[in-house]
């Protein structure tokens, strides 16, 4: 990838992400200290990814890798696809800030990151964009004859069953933020899906339910029974735009999509791909598991001090290439620890004010439509 | 929805409903740290406003379903607490001024109008 190139990504990306950024409420937390982390394992991306990117590529190209995460329940896939290009280039903007890297600096990393992102992006659906934006809020992730599988004999929720579908889902989704450091990458949905019959269809994976990266998770490790769940959610009507962080929200502003479905269907999806029905009178079982093992987890994150919390947190996005190197088979021969460069720099930004400072001064600026710099031309 | 209760009054009108809903009356219980939700996993909580500064959700997940209502400092109607409020059925508002409120006070949150005129009314002391 050649410069011209190079900085039409990151302008289009940069772009996009200003404008998530500028319509959603501050990364903050009080129970993750949730800027310091962001800043931490973003910046140890720069420092990390490129060798991981490199190491899983000698595997699989960007294209095996998206296409292969076309399928129910794969957390390689959608919102990992983005973090691994954003977030590389987040980093860099914060290390720009603290004035440890140039624009010129590591170029090779940077051209190899892109690459990586829009080849793996354009794999991972069927439209010809890289993220959700460049189509009006959509992700066409799976074909219409998995989507045809997913939603037949789909369950009404028009028979009374409605609200206590969605205090199940809203159990399992509030677990998946605790179990992700208040983060929501255990949850990405993708669609719409327009059916024959003119229903369209809402997707929502849940997936690292029994086995993930914080420590902390140790406390409640293969308590539930799935580790990834597929929700194919029907409505006769839909108006929904799903963010580039695979976020679905209605364009309603009132609305609420889980109340909206007049039918669903629930599948575990293994860890081989394999996708099997679950009733809901099951997944209901499954929201009351959870909701005894979200306590057990909240009382683990309790016990950790608040430099834990911040270490643990990194974790959630410093591994963000790890799932695409489970499917090339490479995860073993790479290292997913911290680097030292990156957590020598943390003292840089513990403090709340100077994390936020480090975040909002690196990618929101006054002077640019793009959260991310372009790169000169050598001097 | 008119007060309904003479010595009520208007402690805010600025806050952001994130959906309609009912009006709700509780008890207002501050939560600030994972050691305040942690003690409180224990109690009956049906009659409890939530208080929160912050608009992640994970402080009060593992009590959200049982609450009354919620109230957060922060703005944000397309944040994580948000959608989860949303989710459980919980009435929220978001973007409230909570310095006046202490814990143990009686407040409704009146969600019915425009998403923008969340209500606060504080009624009393829960005593």
């Amino acid at each position: 990838m050649k410069l011209p190139e190079v900085n039409y990504y990151i302008y289009r990306m940069g772009a996009a992400f200003r404008r998530d950024l500028l319509v959603r409420s501050a990364f903050e937390s009080e129970v993750f200290p949730t800027n310091q982390y962001i800043c931490l394992s973003h910046i140890d991306q720069v420092f990390a990814n490129p060798d991981r990117i490199r190491r899983v590529t000698q595997e699989m190209s960007p294209e095996q890798l998206g296409r292969l995460g076309r399928a129910p329940g794969q957390k390689a896939s959608q919102i990992y696809v983005w973090l691994v290009g954003h977030e590389y280039l987040i980093g860099r903007e914060m290390l720009y800030t603290l004035g440890e890297l140039g624009p010129r600096d590591r170029l090779e990393d940077l051209e190899l990151m892109l690459d990586f992102y829009t080849r793996a992006a354009a794999a991972n659906r069927n439209d010809g964009a890289i993220q959700n934006s460049d189509v009006g809020g959509r992700h066409p992730l799976l074909d219409d004859t998995q989507v045809a599988s997913l939603v037949d004999d789909a369950d009404s929720l028009q028979n009374g069953s409605g609200p206590a579908f969605r205090r199940s889902v809203a159990v399992l989704e509030a677990f998946q933020f605790l179990a992700h450091a208040d983060a929501r990458i255990g949850i990405a949905d993708n669609g719409p899906y327009r059916l024959p019959d003119g229903r369209s269809v809402l997707v929502k994976d849940l997936f690292d339910m029994r086995r993930n990266e914080q420590p902390y998770f140790t406390a409640v490790r293969d308590r539930l029974p799935h580790n990834a769940l597929t929700l194919a959610l029907v409505y006769d009507t839909l108006d929904v735009e799903i963010n580039d962080w695979s976020t679905a929200f209605p364009r309603e502003q009132d609305g609420n999509l889980l109340d909206a479905a007049s039918a669903a269907a629930v599948f575990a999806v293994a860890d081989n791909g394999e996708v099997c029905r679950v009733s809901l009178d099951e997944f209901a079982d499954v929201a009351k598991q959870t909701r005894s093992a979200h306590r057990d987890l909240y009382r683990a994150v309790h016990e950790l001090d608040r430099r834990e919390r911040i270490l643990q947190g990194a974790l959630v996005y410093s591994r963000n290439v790890r799932p695409f190197a489970k499917r090339a088979g490479c995860d073993d021969a790479i290292d997913w620890n911290l680097t030292d460069e990156a957590v020598s720099l943390l003292p840089r930004f513990e403090a709340d004010e100077d994390a936020l400072n480090l975040f909002v001064q690196s990618c929101i600026r006054a002077d640019s439509a793009s959260a991310y710099s372009m790169i000169p031309e050598a001097s | 929805m008119p007060d309904s209760t003479e010595t009520s009054r208007l402690i805010t009108a600025s806050g952001h409903s994130v959906a309609t809903h009912p009006p709700v009356e509780g008890v207002v219980r501050k939560f600030e740290s994972t050691g305040d939700v942690a003690a409180a996993m224990s109690d009956d909580l049906e009659d409890t406003i939530a208080v929160v500064r912050a608009a992640g959700v994970s402080l009060l997940s593992p009590i959200i379903a049982d609450v009354a209502g919620v109230i957060c400092s922060a703005v944000g109607e397309g944040s994580h607490l948000a959608i989860m409020a949303r989710e459980f059925d919980i009435p929220c508002i978001m973007g409230v001024e909570t310095g006046e409120l202490q814990t143990g006070n009686r407040v409704r949150l009146d969600c019915t109008g425009e998403l923008d005129h969340g209500q606060v009314h504080l009624l009393g002391d829960a005593t």
